[in-house]
C-alpha cells in the first residue's frame, strides 16, 4: 500500500512521541470531520438541536452592548 | 479575578509571535524570496486570526478548553483537549530546549543543559505562580526593550556596511513553487500559534477589542519578522542563512562600528531569551489551565509545579540533540501541529455555526 510506504518513509527515525502525535492527530481529525458531516446532515434534514442556550451567550452580549 | 488590558494582551501576543522565531530563518527554503513567504503567510495568518477570534466571540467568557466542550460535548471534547495538551507539551518542550541549547551554544558551553533549563523553567514557574497578570505586566516592561533593541540592531548592521540588497535578487528567480512549498510551515509557525491565546482572550477587560488587538499584534510582529529576515539575507546571503545554526546571532556578530561597538551578540542573545521566556510561559500556563479545566483541579499551583518537573525531564529526554531539533522542523508542522493550530479551530467554528443554525430551526 502506498500510504504505508509513505508513512514508513516519513516517520522513520522521528521518535516515539512525534509518531504518536501524527497517528492521534490524524485519527481525531477524521472523527471531528465525521462530527461536522453528521451535523451538516442533520441540518439538511431539518432536525432541531434541542439546546436553546447554544449561541445565546453571543447574542445576549451583543444586545447588552 | 484575572483581568488583562488590551495593551497587556498586545505585548504578550507580540512577544509571543517574535519569541523563538528570530532564531530561525523562516521560509529560507525559498532562498532570497523568503521574505515574500513571510508576507503571504502573514495574510493567511490574519484570516486564521479571524477564525480564532470568531470562536472567542461566540463564547466570550470561556477559555478554549471550555469552548471545545461547549461545541463538541464532553464525550468528544475531552479527548480533543487532551490531544491539545500533548501538542502544547511538544511546543513548550521544544521552546525550552531551543533556548537552553542557544545559551549552551553561545555563552555557557561547559554548563550542563539541564542546569540551564531548570533555571529558565524556575523563573517561568515563579512568574506563573504569581499569576498571569504578573506575566502580562512583565511583558509590558520587556516590549519596549525588545523593540528598541531590534531596531537599533538593524541600524547598527546598516552602519557597519554589511548590508547588500542585491542579495535579495533575483526576485522570484526560482519561480513561485518554492514559495508555495514553504508557505504551510510559516503559516503555522509563528502565525498559527496565536491560537493559544484562545486560553487568554477571555481575561480581556474589553472583549470587543480582542480581534483588533490581535490583528495589530500579528501584523506588527509579522512585519518585524519580515524585516529581520531581509536583514539576515542581505547580510549573510541566502545560502549561508540557510545553513547557519542561528542566523540572527551570525548577523549580530558582524556588527563592527570603528572597532568600538562590536561583540554585541551576547546582549542580543539575552534579549532574544526574553522572547523565549514569554513564549514558553504562555504555553505552560495554557497547558495548566487546560489540565485544571478538564480534570477540575482546584490547586493550580501544585499542578504547575508537578507539570514543570515533568517538563524539565521531558525537554531533556525527548530530543537527542540540537541537530535532531532542527531536523524536526518543519516535519512537526506538516504532520501534526498544523492540525491543532489551523484545522481544528476551523472545524470547530463550522460545527458551531451549524449547531447554532439547528438550534434556531
Amino acid at each position: 500500500m502506498w500510504i504505508i510506504e509513505f508513512l514508513k518513509k516519513a516517520l522513520e527515525g522521528r521518535g516515539f512521541y512525534p509518531n504518536l502525535m501524527v497517528i492521534l492527530s490524524w485519527s481525531y481529525t477524521v472523527v471531528v470531520v465525521g462530527i461536522l458531516l453528521c451535523q451538516l446532515f442533520l441540518y439538511l434534514l431539518g432536525i432541531k438541536y434541542n439546546n436553546d442556550a447554544f449561541g445565546k451567550e453571543t447574542s445576549e452580549k451583543k444586545k447588552e452592548q | 479575578m484575572t483581568n488583562l488590558s488590551n495593551h497587556q494582551l498586545f505585548t504578550l501576543m507580540f512577544i509571543f509571535e517574535v519569541g523563538s522565531t528570530t532564531l530561525f530563518a523562516l521560509g529560507i527554503n525559498a532562498k532570497q524570496d523568503a521574505w515574500i513567504v513571510i508576507l503571504i503567510a502573514l495574510l493567511i495568518g490574519l484570516v486564521f486570526v479571524w477564525i480564532y477570534t470568531e470562536l472567542q466571540n461566540a463564547f466570550p467568557d470561556k477559555n478554549y478548553a471550555e469552548i471545545i466542550i461547549a461545541i463538541l460535548g464532553k464525550f468528544f471534547g475531552i479527548p480533543l483537549i487532551l490531544f491539545y495538551i500533548l501538542d502544547c507539551l511538544w511546543h513548550t518542550a521544544r521552546n525550552l530546549r531551543e533556548f537552553g541549547e542557544l545559551i549552551n551554544l553561545t555563552t555557557l558551553p561547559e554548563t550542563p543543559l539541564w542546569i540551564i533549563l531548570s533555571l529558565f523553567l524556575s523563573v517561568s514557574v515563579y512568574t506563573l505562580l504569581k499569576g498571569v497578570e504578573t506575566l502580562a505586566r512583565a511583558s509590558e516592561i520587556i516590549f519596549p526593550i525588545l523593540i528598541i533593541f531590534m531596531l537599533s540592531i538593524y541600524i547598527l548592521i546598516y552602519i557597519s556596511g554589511d548590508v547588500d540588497f542585491k542579495k535579495l535578487t533575483p526576485v522570484l528567480g526560482n519561480g513561485i513553487k518554492p514559495i508555495l512549498q514553504t508557505l504551510p510551515s510559516v503559516v503555522m509557525f509563528p502565525f498559527g500559534e496565536i491560537f493559544i491565546f484562545l486560553m487568554y482572550w477571555h481575561y480581556s477587560n474589553d472583549k470587543n477589542s480582542v480581534r483588533k488587538t490581535t490583528v495589530k499584534a500579528v501584523l506588527y510582529s509579522g512585519m518585524l519578522l519580515c524585516f529581520s529576515l531581509i536583514m539576515d539575507i542581505t547580510v549573510l546571503g541566502p545560502k549561508f542563512t540557510s545553513i547557519a545554526t542561528i542566523p540572527f546571532v551570525e548577523t549580530l556578530r558582524l556588527i563592527n562600528i570603528g572597532n568600538i561597538i562590536t561583540n554585541i551578540d551576547i546582549i542580543g542573545i539575552i534579549i532574544i531569551f526574553f522572547g523565549g521566556f514569554f513564549k514558553m510561559s504562555i504555553y505552560l500556563y495554557a497547558i495548566i489551565t487546560m489540565l485544571t479545566t478538564v480534570f477540575k483541579i482546584k490547586n493550580y499551583k501544585s499542578t504547575l509545579i508537578l507539570f514543570s518537573t515533568f517538563l524539565l525531564w521531558f525537554s531533556v529526554a525527548f530530543e537527542p540533540s540540537y541537530a535532531y531539533h532542527i531536523w524536526m522542523f518543519p516535519f512537526d508542522v506538516h504532520y501534526f501541529t498544523i492540525i491543532y493550530s489551523n484545522i481544528f479551530p476551523f472545524l470547530l467554528l463550522m460545527i458551531y455555526w451549524i449547531k447554532k443554525k439547528r438550534a434556531k430551526l
